[in-house]
């Protein structure tokens, strides 16, 4: 099997995406670099021509973008990025569990199958008890 | 006219925005005025689609929304109008909006912007533009959250 070639990048508020990169590394094996972009500083545009240029370098098969916030501004950057294309996806409210699932499953699940194991496991990951 | 907040935020509609303010000031619409967008069908989609129910949400150009606030019956205490640039006020001046008081929410970093505060970064242009709103009466406090300290901007960048 060809070594796949996806980007994947999250992008959060403040602090969040380095932060969960930092923690997910340590949970378990890296499968694959995640790049992470903070909204905190840098304009969209800033963030969207930073993206550009790695996925210029990089030419990847597939990308996925993690966001934190479904319709705050890492949202709709990620969305501008994606506009139409199908080999780019976004997948909002990160959380460790998708970061992780994405981990363990990159190099065993076909992409569409992929952001489903991801999606699903993310949501696995919350939980109320009472 | 009494409008609820004017509001310069390169961001537009985004989680300070409907989270924070609309929250906050109990908003019922927000009107984003900017022509690249308007222009998109593809972006104004995606910006309405994050709009929560409750709020009524427009787009509009910066002519088309010069010509809406013509109208003298129309109620805007409960309204956020958002734009991305103090040029974007200069011009809404220009065409015969009158402009008394704006809030300055958040221009972002990017090459040639120098930092005036955390969450406002301004290139030359941009400075002479808010200047010569300044100079025409418009008075713009730096404030990105409604908890947040409010800051007169012509201070900043005399």
């Amino acid at each position: 099997m060809n070594k796949k070639n996806y980007f994947s990048a999250i992008i959060t508020h403040g602090n969040l995406a380095k932060s969960m990169e930092a923690v997910a590394k340590q949970l378990i094996v890296s499968s694959t670099k995640i790049y992470y972009y903070s909204n905190k500083k840098l304009s969209l545009d800033e963030i969207e021509n930073a993206i550009a240029k790695e996925r210029e370098r990089l030419q990847p098969e597939k990308t996925v973008f993690f966001v934190d916030l479904i319709g705050g501004s890492c949202w709709i950057l990620a969305n501008r990025i994606k506009q139409n294309s199908q080999d780019i996806a976004v997948l909002g409210g990160v959380n460790l569990p998708m970061l992780v699932s994405y981990h363990l499953n990159y190099n065993r699940l076909e992409w569409n199958a992929l952001l489903d194991k991801i999606v699903s496991d993310g949501k696995k990951g919350i939980l109320k008890r009472l | 006219m009494d409008i609820q907040l004017i509001r310069i935020d390169d961001r537009l509609i985004h989680g300070q925005v409907v989270i924070g303010w609309a929250g906050h000031l109990k908003t019922k619409q927000i009107i984003l005025c900017e022509d690249s967008v308007a222009k998109n069908d593809w972006e104004k989609e995606l910006y309405l689609s994050i709009v929560p129910e409750n709020i009524k949400a427009k787009i509009m150009t910066t002519n088309e929304l010069a010509e809406y606030l013509k109208d003298s019956h129309l109620d805007l205490k409960k309204t956020i109008i958002l734009v991305n640039s103090p040029r974007v006020i200069e011009k809404l001046i220009q065409l015969g909006t009158p402009i008394n008081k704006v809030n300055v929410g958040g221009i972002h970093f990017k090459d040639g912007r120098r930092k005036i505060l955390n969450y406002l970064y301004l290139d030359e242009d941009e400075i002479a533009s808010f200047k010569r709103c300044i100079d025409k009466g418009v008075e713009f406090d730096c404030q990105d959250i409604p908890l947040c300290k409010r800051t007169p901007l012509g201070k900043l960048i005399q």
